[in-house]
Order: C-alpha cells, then structure tokens, then sequence
C-alpha cells in the first residue's frame, strides 16, 4: 500500500529497533508479509523480501508508491504459503479466517486509525475527506485477533508495522478505516503450527476454533453466509442508511451468542429486508467441507422412509425431526462434528422457515 | 533463534498428537529428545591458536569479565570450557587421561592456579568446567580456552588436537604482532578446515594497525594465505585490549574500534546457523515420519469403497419395477387388471352369443332336417345320436373358445396353466322315447278319409267331365282311378308328417333343456376361472412383494454400509488426513527461506 502517512509515524521512531515496524516508509505490506512468514518459520528478512519485490517489479522503493492491493500476498504466495485476496470482505468473512488460524493482512486508511492519537485537527480531516469521498486506503496491516469479550463494544486488534504496535481499536473504527480499501483483504490458506498445537493443547481436534463469541463454529457459518447475500460495505449510502446491513446482522450474531433470539428471529433486524435468499442459499451449499450431498447419499432418506414427504410435501417439521434424531444419534455415538451438522441443518430450517425460503432449493436430495 | 525453537515445539506438539493417534510412542520419544537435546545443546565456541595471541584475552573481554587468567610469561596449559550458569561452579579435572580425577574449586581466584604453568605446576589439569552467571553465555554458548599450539610443550597441543572436533565453531586466533606463520597456516589447513563445522580467523591487537589500509591489506593476506584451506574464509580484525579498555573507561569510540561488535554478532550469526542446521535435521526427521503416516493415510482413504452406484441404482430400478408391478396387479382400476377384465368378458360374451345363435339353429333348422329324415323314422336311436352329438360338438366348439380366452388372460399373468384339459366337461345326453303313441282303428279311418276326401273328390270330378266331353265310360274309369291313386298317396304323406310332428314335438324341450345346462356349463367355468385367476393374482403380489422386500434388504444394507464407509472416509479426512497435511504444509515452510539467495 502506499503509504501517504507512514513517513510521519516513522520519523518519530528509531528504524529497526522495534522488530514489527517496517524500515522503510512504504514497506507495510512488506513486512506485514515478513512477520507472517516469521510465524510459519521462515526467517526472511524485509531487505530480502524488498530485494525480491523488486525483482518482481511489485515494488519501486520510491518512498511513496508502496505495494500495491493486487501484489499484497504475492511474496507470501512466493515463500510457499498459499493465499487467497478478497475484495469486498465483510466483518464475517475475516473472522472466518481467523477462526481457522489463517493470517490476515487488510488494506485501511491509516489516517482513520492514527487520527485520534492525533488530535481533533487530524480527525477534522479524516472527517472532511471522508465527507468528501477522498479517503484512500494507503496502509497495509496485520489483523491479529478480534476481542469479542465484550460483546457491546467488539475490538479488532492490529499488528500494525506502521506504528510498530499491536493495538485495539473499536470495531466501527477499525471498519471505517477497512471501508477505505473497499474491505480488501488477503489471507493465508494454513494457520502456523502454533495455532494448531494450541487447538491441541486446548483439546479441540478441529482446525478452526470451536465457539466464535458464544456461537458455535458451524451456526457462526451460517451468518458468514447471510453477510455474503448481503449488499457490499463500499458504495452504501451511510448518509441515508447509516446502519449497514451487516452492522445489523453483527447485532443479531451477538444476541444469538447471548441466547437472546434464534434463528427465525431476524425479521425485526435491519439486515433483514436486504438479504438475497437465492444468494444466501447457494453460499449455504458451498460453506462446508462435509456437504450434505456428499455425506448423505440421497437414498439414505428413501430407505429411511423419509423419501415420500421430502419428495412430495418438503415436510419442515418432519425433516427437523428427522435432523434432530440424527443430531441425537451422533451426539450418543460421540461423533461431534456431525452431530454439530445436523444440529445445524436444524438452525437453517429454523432461518429458511423465518426468511419464507425453500430449503430444498439448497438441498439436491433427489 | 527463540521464535523458531518455539515454532519447532509448537510443530512438535501437532506431530505428537499425530503420533499418539497412531500408537507411536517411540517416535514421539525420539523427536522430543532430539528438540529437548536442540534446546539444551550447547554451542562449543574454540578459541585457539599459536602460542601468546592473546586467546584468554579475547575470551576475558568477549565475555566482559576477567575469567582467564592473562600473564604473558606463563602460557595457557589446560583447556577451560566456560559456560552460562546460575551460580558460580568450578570443577577441576586433572591426572591421566585414561582415568582423570574430579574435584570442585572453591573459587574464581583458584583458576590461575590450575590454568597456567608447567604440567606439575598445575597439578596435571587437563579441564576446567566453569560455570558463571554471564548474560553473554546465557543463549547457549559455551566458550572453550585451549593452550596455544606452537610452543615448547607438546601437552599443549595435545589438548588443543583432542578439544578441536568438539568444536561447533571454531575460533581461530593470530595477532597483528606476527604475520601468519606457516606453522599457523599449517595448522589451520589440516586441523581446523577439514574438521571444524564453521570457522572465522580472528587478528587480534587490531589496536596495532596504524590505518585502515593497513588492516585490509592484512586481511586480505590472512585470506590469500588460508585460501587454499577454505575459501570465502572470514578474516576479523579485533583487539581485546580496547574491548577492556572500554569496559573500563566506557568510551564508545573503543568499542567501536574494538570490533567486538562484529565479533559478536559473527558469533550470534554462526551459533544460529548452527542451532539452525540442527533443527533443520529435526525437521527432515519429522517429515520423514509424517510422510510414513501420510502415504498409508491416503492409500485407506482411497481403499474406502463405497457401494457400487451402478449396483444401487439397478436396485433401486429393480424397486420400482416391482412396486409399479404391486400396483397393477392389486389395484382393480388398474389398467392391467382392467385389461383382463376386458379380455375375460369379451370371451364370455363371444360365448353366449355363439350359444344362443347354435340353439337356434339346433331347435329349428337342424331338428326339422333331422326329424324329417327318413332314417330318423326308421332308426329313432340315430336321431337322438344326431341331436346328442350336434349339442356335444356344440359344447366343445365354446370349450375351445373359452380355453382360448382363458388361455390367453393366463399367458398375459404369467401363468402356465393349461385349461385345455380342464376338470369341468360338459356331459349331458338326450334321451327321450321317439315312438309315436297306437291310434284306434276308427282314428285311423277317418284320419285317412279326411286326408283323402278332398283329393278322391278332384280325381272323380275331372273323370266325370273328361267322360262327359268324351262321351265314354273310359275316362270315367280313369278319373276313379287317379282318385284312388291320390287317396294312397295322401295317407302315406300324412303318417311320414306326423312322425316328424312326433320327433321335433318331443325333441325340442329336451334340447332346450341341454342348453340350459350347457348355459350353466359355462358359467361353471367362467367361476372356477375367476377363482384360479383371483389366486395366480395373489400369488403373483406375493412373489412381487418377496422380490421387492429382498431388493429393500439389499439396498438397505447397501445404504449402511455406504454411511458407515462415508462416516469412515469423513473421519479420516477431518481427523487425521487434514491434520497431517496441514502439519507436512507448515513442516515444509519451516526454516525455509527462499529469498535467502537474492
């Protein structure tokens, strides 16, 4: 990224002492992507990642231009570590990632994060070139976690090369700054070994974390999808609509994590009238590593005598029986993950019958 | 070197869960003894060299603090292995090499003792370990101090020779006061290059130099001189004399110029590389044995055999058939059954009619010719043989097409019964008495008078008015004549016509009667058809229905075999498979760093 305002967070440090800050003015997507590989042991330098980026004419030295949003993760890509970049991410899609250990780099202003440390002046600017359009995303940082521990006021704490720091920010903070980058965000394929060992040490034996702010790891999937049908964080109009769709649905994961309201509660949520079922539908089908097609063949339901009113009345009740007894029988034969499957398929009848949408739209049973 | 020790423990920790699964304790054994070996394992740092170049010097300022004793009169003459403790701990080693006797020394001060002077003086001291709370060594270093190699006595460089392969690196020592001689280079050449893991030439009292151009071209001398020994052969100038000063007068230009910095970080860089190479061994290890639990991991996951798909779907088409045959054959409104239906009425309808057209025809035309014939009139058995074999031939002709019918419904079920040889017969004969009844003599008379009298009176009346016309009494005689010929003939025909009259009077009712029961014949089979084909229609929806359940059973274990084969699969896949590929992923990456060569 380039970073416009890094040489001034930079001429207050001394270069190289703090082993997270980046050495140069436009070098955050740099060393955002050295420290990565640091944790999954590779010991590269950022004179060696630079001398590469160079080479590969993703970087000029310039001082000025930085990496730019499409050749962030490149170098990572390059060392080995498979990487995705997604544009237009939402809140749900980067926490998914987190959850399985991957390492996220996003594209901020990094006006909006420093401006308060900055004084009224700074923030009076961010302000008026936000009001204006003008916001830029110049800066490349690392999203180390998100403290859920209070869920009224989430926190998204930063490794920041920039700075040099690991910091909490508010979340609106942190989104206002992400927004500028149009939510961009480049994240690994594999978590680095110490995620996994404390999965572990921890006695979760899968590789993403099991509950995500009180919510369970397969239902947190289904409001990862229910942001996907949802209409992107750029280009919303705050000043008609201040509260973005999924602003809203980061209230309702909440209250569901506090066991407030269930899956067919969503209708009094402002989420609620924007989502896309046919697009939340599809996102469903593709979320799982175990789909349902492959787990279950369809005759499984014919024998089980479940063909003739799946067949002809898509009976929800009965089939949420029949997911229920499944739930039951996998929690008794200590199988967890699928008994967390069909105590999900459960929760998306619930929100299918709630957003008045064929679940066997999703399901090809037959 | 910190962050990648813990990354190893942590990919230590991922492997020994692997392990665990698969009942390999010895393995796990072994990785944690080589990480906990990594860890614990020492970097050996030799510094050695020629007689008086300043190595306890060296040592005493690297370390910042005044360990080896220094006198430039009495050399070095026991090996000191100098490493991080938590409190002070000496211990002496000393006597003959087969059988070396230990003991602990009170104090710093005792080391001069043991570490300098003749054999006897130091009372046969081949080692001492020391031990020292200094932040210097606390990373692992172990600093080892040998007696120089070329002086007088040969004990010295026997220590030096035999500590030399336990170095990790090797810190070679010459000073600025005498260019490298060639027993230097040959001792570099053929003890330290071969032999030593890594090595940097150290040219101590740079103090001496008088300017940089000096000290370079001293260097490159060093370096021209140990070429061929090794190339690339790293040559640093440093004075221990300033490292001190400077710890005295704390003067960073001292410092500087001391070049302990580089010193240090020349260590730092090879005592890394060397923990490095280590670990880079622990990794290979740990490959190794991830792709041996990786190979048979995906071989049972790809021997998982899920049920055919051709095979349940010939079932499940199987299913069908047979439940579309249940269908048909127990549902009366089916179109199979309806057809039957269709087939066995028209057949009954066939039947009748051909029934009541043949006794029509039997009770008028038939009879009458029969009846009239004149062996009926001779022979009344024949005529009742007659009228008995036409209704016999009647009730075969509707057999044969009521078995036709029957035949064709049983060829359509899928039955092989034969109705050609049915236990119902038709066997009903005629028989009645075909005399006619005696008449009286007065009966008999005016029968044949009424039937002659109008014949006899046409006959007299043309003999008259032929005998009239003629004028003779011929054709008188000729008119009576024909009159009395006619009066015969009229009788005759008139009892052959009653005897008809008697056989159909008395015929008729009798074959109304055998079509009566013929009637009931067939309404006799009829029934017992409807009987037979109401029990090959149960027995075939009972045959169907054992089909239908062998083929449920069948694709009902298909189906638990297949979910218990994908709950298998499933299981590996998450539980095992991913782990250890994601675990091989991160192995791989470890400590590896393509970028090193740009």
């Amino acid at each position: 990224m380039n970073d416009k305002t890094n040489n001034n967070m930079l001429t207050n440090q001394i270069v190289g002492e703090n082993p997270i800050q980046q050495q140069a003015g436009d070098t955050c997507a740099i060393k955002s992507q050295q420290l990565i590989m640091q944790q999954f042991g590779i010991p590269a330098t950022e004179e060696q990642l630079v001398q590469r980026a160079l080479d590969l004419g993703i970087y000029t030295s310039d001082g000025t231009t930085g990496t730019s949003a499409q050749h962030v993760g490149i170098l990572l890509d390059d060392a080995g570590i498979a990487i995705n970049q997604t544009p237009n991410a939402t809140i749900f899609d980067l926490t998914n990632e987190l959850a399985q250990g991957h390492k996220v780099i996003v594209g901020v202003d990094s006006g909006e994060l420093w401006a308060r440390d900055r004084g009224l002046w700074e923030q009076f600017k961010e302000w008026w070139e936000d009001l204006w359009g003008n916001e830029i995303a110049d800066h490349a940082l690392i999203v180390t976690s998100i403290d859920n521990t209070n869920p009224n006021d989430p926190r998204v704490v930063l490794t920041d090369p920039g700075s040099g720091e690991i910091r909490h920010y508010p979340l609106e903070q942190f989104m206002n700054a992400w927004r500028d980058s149009s939510c961009f965000m480049v994240s690994t394929d594999i978590a680095p070994a110490e995620f996994a060992a404390n999965q572990i040490l921890n006695n979760r034996p899968s590789l993403h974390l099991s509950d995500i702010a009180g919510v369970n790891y397969d239902d947190f999937q289904l409001f990862h999808d229910m942001s996907d049908a949802l209409p992107h964080m750029n280009g919303w109009d705050y000043t008609s609509n201040p509260c973005h769709p999924v602003h809203s649905l980061m209230d309702a994961y909440f209250q569901y994590g506090q066991d407030a309201i269930g899956f067919g509660d969503f209708n009094h949520f402002d989420f609620y009238p924007h989502l896309d079922p046919a697009l939340f539908s599809t996102n469903f089908t593709e979320t799982y590593n175990l789909g349902f097609n492959q787990l279950y063949q369809d005759f499984q339901f014919e024998m089980s005598g479940m063909q003739n009113f799946l067949a002809f009345n898509h009976d929800m009740n009965t089939m949420c029986d029949y997911f229920n007894t499944q739930a039951l029988t996998f929690d008794n034969a200590g199988n967890t993950e699928l008994a967390d499957f069909f105590h999900q398929q459960v929760n998306y009848m619930d929100l299918c019958d709630g957003l008045d949408i064929n679940p066997m739209d999703t399901y090809t049973l037959f | 070197m910190t962050d990648m020790i813990s990354t190893m423990d942590n990919i230590v920790v991922s492997l020994k869960a692997i392990l665990s699964k698969k009942n390999k304790q010895k393995e796990i054994k072994t990785v944690e003894d080589f990480l906990q070996n990594i860890k614990k394992r020492e970097t050996n740092i030799l510094v050695c060299g020629e007689f008086k170049r300043g190595k306890s010097s060296f040592i005493n300022a690297f370390l910042e603090q005044d360990l080896c004793p220094v006198d430039t009169n009495i050399a070095t003459a026991a090996v000191s292995i100098i490493r991080y403790g938590e409190k002070v701990k000496i211990t002496r080693q000393y006597g003959d090499f087969s059988n070396l006797q230990s003991e602990e020394l009170a104090s710093l001060d005792q080391i001069e003792r043991y570490a300098k002077g003749k054999a006897e003086e130091i009372d046969n001291t081949v080692l001492l370990e020391i031990e020292v709370p200094n932040q210097k060594l606390k990373s692992g270093i172990a600093l080892i101090d040998t007696p120089g190699v070329g002086g007088l006595d040969p004990r010295h460089a026997f220590l030096t020779n035999y500590f030399l392969p336990k170095a990790d690196i090797t810190l070679f020592v010459t000073d600025k006061d005498s260019p490298m001689s060639a027993a230097e280079i040959e001792f570099f050449e053929k003890k330290i290059a071969p032999y030593s893991r890594q090595s940097t030439i150290l040219v101590n009292k740079a103090d001496k130099f008088k300017n940089e151009n000096e000290q370079e071209s001293w260097v490159a001398d060093v370096r021209n001189k140990c070429n061929a020994a090794k190339t690339d052969i790293n040559v640093i100038p440093v004075s221990a004399k300033l490292k001190l000063d400077y710890l005295k007068s704390k003067d960073v230009e001292d410092l500087k110029e001391s070049n302990f910095e580089a010193i240090e970080r020349e260590i730092a860089s090879q005592a890394e590389t060397f923990k490095r190479k280590l670990l880079l061994d622990l990794k290979s290890w740990i490959l190794n044995l991830l792709d041996e639990i990786h190979k048979p991991l995906v071989m049972q996951i790809e021997q998982i055999k899920l049920p055919d798909p051709d095979l349940i779907k010939r079932l499940k088409a199987e299913l069908n058939t047979y439940e579309e045959q249940e269908r048909k054959l127990s549902d009366p409104n089916s179109e199979y059954r309806l057809n039957l239906n269709s087939i066995i009425n028209q057949a009954r309808n066939g039947v009748e009619l051909r029934l009541q057209e043949e006794s029509i025809v039997l009770s008028a035309t038939k009879l009458q010719e029969l009846a009239n014939s004149p062996k009926a009139r001779e022979n009344h058995d024949w005529l009742l043989k007659q009228v008995n074999n036409a209704i016999s031939s009647l009730a075969s002709e509707l057999d044969m097409m009521i078995d036709a019918a029957f035949d064709q419904v049983m060829l359509i079920v899928g039955s092989d019964k034969d109705y050609s040889s049915s236990t119902l017969q038709f066997d009903y004969n005629i028989d009645v008495n075909l005399t006619p009844t005696e008449k009286s003599l007065g009966t008999v008379a005016h029968n044949a008078v009424k039937h002659s009298l109008p014949a006899l009176g046409v006959s007299f009346l043309v003999g008259t008015i032929a005998g009239i016309f003629s004028g003779g009494l011929i054709p008188l005689i000729l008119g009576a004549g024909t009159a009395i010929a006619y009066v015969a003939k009229s009788a005759k025909d008139s009892s052959q016509h009653e005897k008809a009259h008697n056989f159909i009077s008395k015929l008729n009712p009798q074959i109304n009667i055998a079509i009566k029961h013929l009637n009931s014949y067939i309404s006799s089979r009829f029934t017992e058809f409807q009987k037979d084909l109401v029990a090959v229609l149960q027995n075939g929806i009972q045959r169907v229905k054992e089909n239908k359940s062998s083929v449920v059973n069948a694709l009902t274990k298909l189906s638990a075999e297949t979910a218990q084969q994908q709950q298998l699969k499933s299981k590996l896949l998450t539980e095992e498979l991913k782990p250890v590929e994601n675990l091989i992923a991160v192995t791989k990456l470890y400590l590896s760093n393509p970028f090193e060569k740009q």
